[in-house]
């Protein structure tokens, strides 16, 4: 069993605190300190999870009828969608990050959704009931 | 003692003298980036295709059969799914407190924050779980109809990417307990928390599209 390769600083505290005064908000490495951030995107997302969630339980709410039900569905979808990319913006850095990482997972999901949008069609799953080709 | 001082540095876009981010293991990329963080998003967006092919198929496939059980039979239990979507969406919170906290060389707070990311992550599987139990003793076996079937395939593979997740945070506690996860390699944790991440935005896909849209687009 070999010794570990590094030992941690002697400046970290009990409570994990750094005890040498650093700049706020960055780290030696220049990283900016997002924690405010994310904490208040993980808020944001609470927010959004329990709207979806308060469609179920308020099932009379006008909106949700409109267009025979494709109201609630747009709903749905919009928060879906805005979580996706708060997510992947946020959390994931693509924010932040360098562009190409962005090119390689957008390219992976474009195709995704184009693909399997012309296969939905194609089993004609945007019209209703009987009109839908049967599996 | 040799430390380890693999330079990490989340990319600016413009490589140069200051960017380490351009240096993988001690070698400059040609794309300024590291190898490692590039075949994560590459990968990443292959599961796209993945997870797009299995949502698809459920989509093709949920409406039963005559005689056969189905989602508009009620067996979503929605309040409990929305507690589950929650403890998943809290989880990329910590998991992102727990990068953080490497890159300022916060130990402790790492440990903390990725133990929770586990634990976190079991909780979610363990509601897995027992959903799938409650939804076995209802009747809605792996084979009992064509919802069932792509039902079970497509949570049960997301299921399987969770435990991976699991495993991964958990393997990278231990290295950090054993002192093998320096600050200089935050990337090893950031692309941990990338696969974890992506996770947590299948599931976001999942509740929605399965959960709290079970009728489809209306006519």
């Amino acid at each position: 069993m070999t010794a570990p390769a590094y030992t941690e600083p002697a400046s970290v505290d009990d409570s994990g605190h750094p005890e040498s005064p650093e700049p706020q908000g960055h780290d030696d490495h220049g990283h900016t300190d997002h924690n405010a951030t994310y904490v208040k995107t993980a808020l944001f997302l609470a927010v959004i999870t329990g709207l979806e969630t308060a469609t179920y339980f308020f099932k009379d709410f006008p909106l949700w009828h409109w267009g025979s039900g494709v109201g609630l569905t747009l709903f749905l979808l919009t928060c879906m969608v805005i979580k996706f990319f708060t997510i992947v913006y946020v959390f994931m850095h693509l924010r932040y990050d360098n562009k190409l990482l962005s090119i390689c997972f957008y390219a992976g999901l474009i195709l995704a959704v184009t693909v399997y949008v012309a296969v939905l069609t194609a089993f004609r799953f945007w019209w209703s009931g009987s009109h839908m080709v049967q599996p | 003692m040799a430390s380890v001082t693999v330079p990490v540095e989340h990319g600016s876009g413009e490589p140069g003298l200051g960017d380490l981010s351009t240096i993988d293991h001690g070698h400059e990329t040609n794309t300024g980036i590291s190898n490692t963080k590039l075949a994560m998003w590459l990968f990443l967006g292959s599961e796209c295709l993945l997870f797009g092919g299995l949502i698809t198929t459920y989509l093709i496939y949920k409406t039963p059969l005559p005689g056969q059980l189905g989602p508009q039979d009620g067996l979503f239990d929605i309040p409990f799914t929305s507690v589950s979507s929650f403890v998943l969406l809290m989880s990329s919170l910590t998991m992102v407190l727990s990068h953080s906290a490497l890159e300022k060389g916060d130990y402790y707070r790492c440990r903390v924050w990725l133990g929770a990311t586990a634990l976190l992550g079991s909780l979610f599987i363990s509601g897995q779980i027992y959903e799938f139990t409650a939804f076995v003793r209802e009747g809605l076996g792996f084979t009992s109809s064509r919802f069932s079937s792509a039902f079970y395939v497509l949570t049960g593979f997301h299921g399987v990417h969770v435990t991976v997740g699991i495993i991964m945070l958990i393997s990278t506690l231990l290295l950090s307990v054993r002192g093998k996860l320096p600050k200089e390699k935050a990337e090893t944790l950031e692309i941990v928390g990338l696969y974890w991440h992506f996770v947590d935005v299948v599931w976001v896909i999942i509740f929605v599209v399965i959960y709290l849209i079970p009728e489809g687009v209306p006519a």
